[in-house]
């Protein structure tokens, strides 16, 4: 095998090893923007509104409800509730760990009885699956206080060859289960599954490339349907596709995943889903697939082995007050989202605009809080990212699956983005992760295009605040039409990685009256374990600000952000700030965006090539220290000076191998096509 | 409506001699069909293929004809548009190592294969001549 195959491989596996891998689907299509004035009220082309709870007992419409709960006339459920009320009278609720928590007021405990005790008198459901089935249009399902395992579903057989022929090719050849799969075997791999629209005919065989509207969707069956909990907060009712584990607790471990997705939503425009958890599945806790118009609020996920929360091709999207932890991927996976951005075509005619808001949001406990291949025009706001492996990563790396190519116009903005230093890599780590991700990191952004993050606290991520990486043309092959539009044109082979901007954001400092949550939800690698107020003021990064400096990259910037002691000056930035602010200067933060550009720096490739090198050879030549892959040490400690230690020597003897030589002479060429007339 | 679910199995070596052969880093593997043997690919099935949940916990417990058999599978998911399957971004060899070391350590049991895969192939243009600066000057 050659050494430049190895140096690929190391490229591959290790240097951006925290990016969403994607997974694997039907060929998927962007939804028409537009509302479906076919029902009315119309699905589809904006956020929906959530319906009261207490209109879904009175019975306003629009559409029928059907309630769901346990024990007879809801007795079990009615037990649960009331149990859940009497704590959250006396001592409150917690919607988000991040967050003090609520006060139940009296009136407010008396009326949610009330509705729930008019509620049970309506139930005539025990399974879920059977409500939605029974659902149409506008339609309504309360689920009453409870665990739900929907003995029925896990029934179900997995692979039934009842729909084995149901199948469709995707961009690669391969057979996959398509929208009639899981319409005719509802419960093969979901434990709840909601067919949102008809099907018109084929599939396209092979997929088209211009992903813009749905060619095979019909008319709408279930469409601006709700799906609530009635109880006091979402872990009063828990979606569960696992089996229990010995914490019987909500948020307790499961045993088994049983099911491979909690709920899986196809094409059901105008969907909504309130105050419930989704528990304890082999991939995904919620999944929804070419939507038109949804809302999550006040949701948790908790315990799925990749995705909490995966939305795909799904436009007017919007996460609210959730929660989510113990993800082997990530918590929330956006991923290929709408061209609603810089690249939007007139299929968009209100671009640009973001299609997928998260907002007031914890993401938590697991490999990492946020990723999303292709996550165009996705806003992130307002929301606590802490106790990940990594806190947010989003990239535009991933292989076939994924229309959108590039990522571009994210807006990342008034987060709390601390304490993501989640140690993955030791034998008993909190959580099983499914892809491997560099502990310490706040944001990682690889290949992205025209991202703004401003305005965020990042603190206490003891490897890295922000990291800005390259993703070279050549590593990627974009599945379906690429739009026109990008941004990034410094060559025809280097189309990602350009026009970012960092700004008015405070690195290393958490706000005067900062509540840490405690450390069971933020693991032991913290500055503050034990949780509590804010008490020093600073919590340093590692280093606040990481480009990779890619050679021809134009356009990324950093400017007007401070560091601990409140100025431009204490930033820690690799590389380093320059002398004065409001440049860009070689080999210096760029703080000017318009002539900001990358020249390379061949040892910061070759340390993350390093990485690489656990995975092969047994010897300490092959297998050197790689700054990715360790528990990070607080950083000012004698433990951090040493790493720091360590890793400078590790570059200055992978600046001086072949490999290294090799990259010099790429970045070379590519500067000098770009200074090119 | 469809071409029907994919073969679950896939052909591998039959001697066993040719076990070694496969572990080798290079000139063998390319190729695991051929001697009338059935392997299942490793994991759990879906609808005819292992690779959305196969992980390095099943790549360690398997035999190399059954880690073929699942390169086989995860490949047949993930080729890149218009990648004809005959001629892989890697070679039965280089995903065998690639995932030999990946997997080589305690923690990564968990991993998912295809999401390895999925960077290796996607990087697997830079072996190329030229690398990152292929295509500079084409317009």
């Amino acid at each position: 095998m050659s050494k430049r195959f190895l140096l690929v491989v190391a490229f591959v596996v290790l240097v951006f090893p925290a990016f969403a891998a994607a997974h694997l689907e039907r060929p998927s299509y962007w939804p028409d923007p537009a509302p479906d004035t076919s029902i009315d009220p119309p699905a589809g082309g904006e956020v929906p509104k959530a319906r009261t709870l207490g209109s879904a007992a009175s019975g306003n419409g629009p559409g029928d409800v059907r309630v769901v709960c346990k024990g007879d006339d809801g007795r079990r459920s009615l037990f649960i509730l009331k149990r859940s009320i009497r704590r959250a009278t006396t001592k409150g609720y917690s919607l988000r760990p991040s967050q003090p928590d609520i006060p139940l007021g009296e009136k407010r405990a008396v009326a949610l009885l009330r509705i729930n005790k008019a509620l049970a008198q309506q139930c005539d459901y025990e399974s879920i699956q059977e409500a939605v089935l029974d659902s149409g249009n506008q339609d309504r399902i309360v689920i009453m206080p409870g665990r739900y395992t929907e003995p029925d579903s896990r029934r179900a057989p997995t692979n039934d060859p009842r729909c084995a022929e149901l199948t469709q090719i995707d961009n690669s050849g391969a057979a996959t289960p398509s929208v009639e799969y899981h319409a005719t075997c509802p419960n093969d791999q979901n434990l709840i599954y909601v067919q949102g629209r008809a099907i018109k005919g084929e599939p396209p065989s092979p997929p088209l490339s211009n992903r813009h509207g749905i060619p095979d969707a019909g008319r709408c069956l279930r469409c601006n349907l709700q799906v609530e909990g009635s109880g006091v907060k979402p872990t009063d009712v828990v979606l569960d596709a696992a089996e229990r584990g010995e914490d019987r607790r909500p948020a307790g471990e499961p045993g088994p995943a049983v099911k491979d997705v909690v709920m899986r939503v196809d094409r059901a425009d105008g969907f909504v889903a309130r105050n419930v958890t989704f528990k304890g599945a082999h991939e995904h806790g919620i999944y929804i697939e070419e939507v038109d118009g949804y809302l999550l609020d006040k949701t948790k996920w908790f315990w799925n082995a990749d995705y909490g929360n995966l939305t795909f091709t799904s436009d007017h999207g919007l996460y609210k007050n959730c929660d989510g932890y113990g993800s082997g991927d990530s918590n929330f996976y956006p991923g290929a989202a709408p061209e609603t951005g810089e690249q939007a075509t007139d299929f968009y005619p209100d671009a640009p605009r973001y299609n997928t808001t998260v907002k007031k949001c914890d993401s938590r406990g697991s490999a990492l809080g946020y990723s999303g291949s292709m996550g165009n025009a996705v806003r992130i706001t307002d929301s606590h990212f802490y106790g990940n492996g990594t806190g947010i990563a989003s990239d535009t790396i991933s292989a076939g699956g994924h229309p959108g190519y590039p990522l571009d116009s994210m807006k990342i903005d008034h987060n709390f983005i601390y304490s993501n230093n989640l140690n993955l890599y030791q034998g008993d780590a909190p959580v099983d992760p499914t892809v491997g991700v560099p502990s310490g990191a706040g944001i990682i952004l690889a290949g992205a295009n025209n991202t703004e993050v401003n305005d965020n606290f990042f603190f206490d991520n003891w490897f890295r605040g922000t990291m800005l990486l390259a993703i070279p043309d050549a590593l990627v092959t974009p599945e379906g039409d690429v739009d026109p539009g990008i941004s990034c044109q410094t060559a025809p082979t280097l189309t990602t990685s350009c026009n970012n901007r960092f700004f008015d954001n405070k690195m290393g400092v958490a706000p005067a009256g900062f509540e840490f949550p405690a450390g069971k939800d933020i693991n032991p690698y913290t500055s503050k374990p034990d949780g509590g107020e804010n008490s020093e003021g600073s919590y340093p990064n590692g280093t606040d600000f990481y480009w990779d400096e890619f050679a021809s990259n134009t356009g990324n910037c950093w400017y007007d952000n401070t560091g601990i002691d409140g100025t431009r000056e204490s930033v820690i930035a690799d590389p380093p700030l320059a002398p004065s602010a409001g440049v860009s200067l070689p080999k210096f933060l760029p703080e000017d965006c318009g002539s900001s550009m990358g020249l390379g720096d061949v040892g910061k490739e070759m340390v993350l090539l390093q990485c690489s090198m656990w995975s092969r050879g047994d010897t300490a030549d092959q297998h050197p220290d790689c700054d990715w892959f360790t528990v990070k040490q607080r950083p000012g400690s004698a433990a951090a000076a040493r790493a720091a230690r360590r890793d400078a020597r590790n570059i200055r003897l992978a600046e001086r191998s072949p490999e290294a030589a090799e990259l010099r002479d790429q970045f070379e060429e590519l500067s000098a096509f770009v200074d090119r007339p | 409506m469809s071409t029907g679910p994919r073969a679950k199995a896939f052909q591998a070596p039959l001697a066993i001699g040719a076990l070694a052969i496969a572990l080798g880093a290079s000139g063998c593997g390319e190729d695991a069909s051929g001697n009338g043997v059935e392997v299942e690919a490793l994991g759990e099935d879906r609808v005819g293929s292992v690779a959305s949940l196969v992980q390095c916990s099943d790549w360690q417990a398997g035999t190399p004809e059954q880690r073929y058999a699942t390169i086989a599978d995860i490949r047949e998911q993930t080729s890149p548009n218009g990648v004809p399957l005959e001629d892989p971004p890697l070679s039965d060899d280089e995903a065998y190592e690639m995932f030999e070391g990946a997997c080589g350590e305690e923690f990564t049991g968990s991993f998912r294969l295809y999401k390895l895969y999925f960077r290796a192939t996607a990087f697997q243009s830079l072996t190329e001549d030229g690398g990152l600066t292929k295509g500079l000057g084409e317009e």
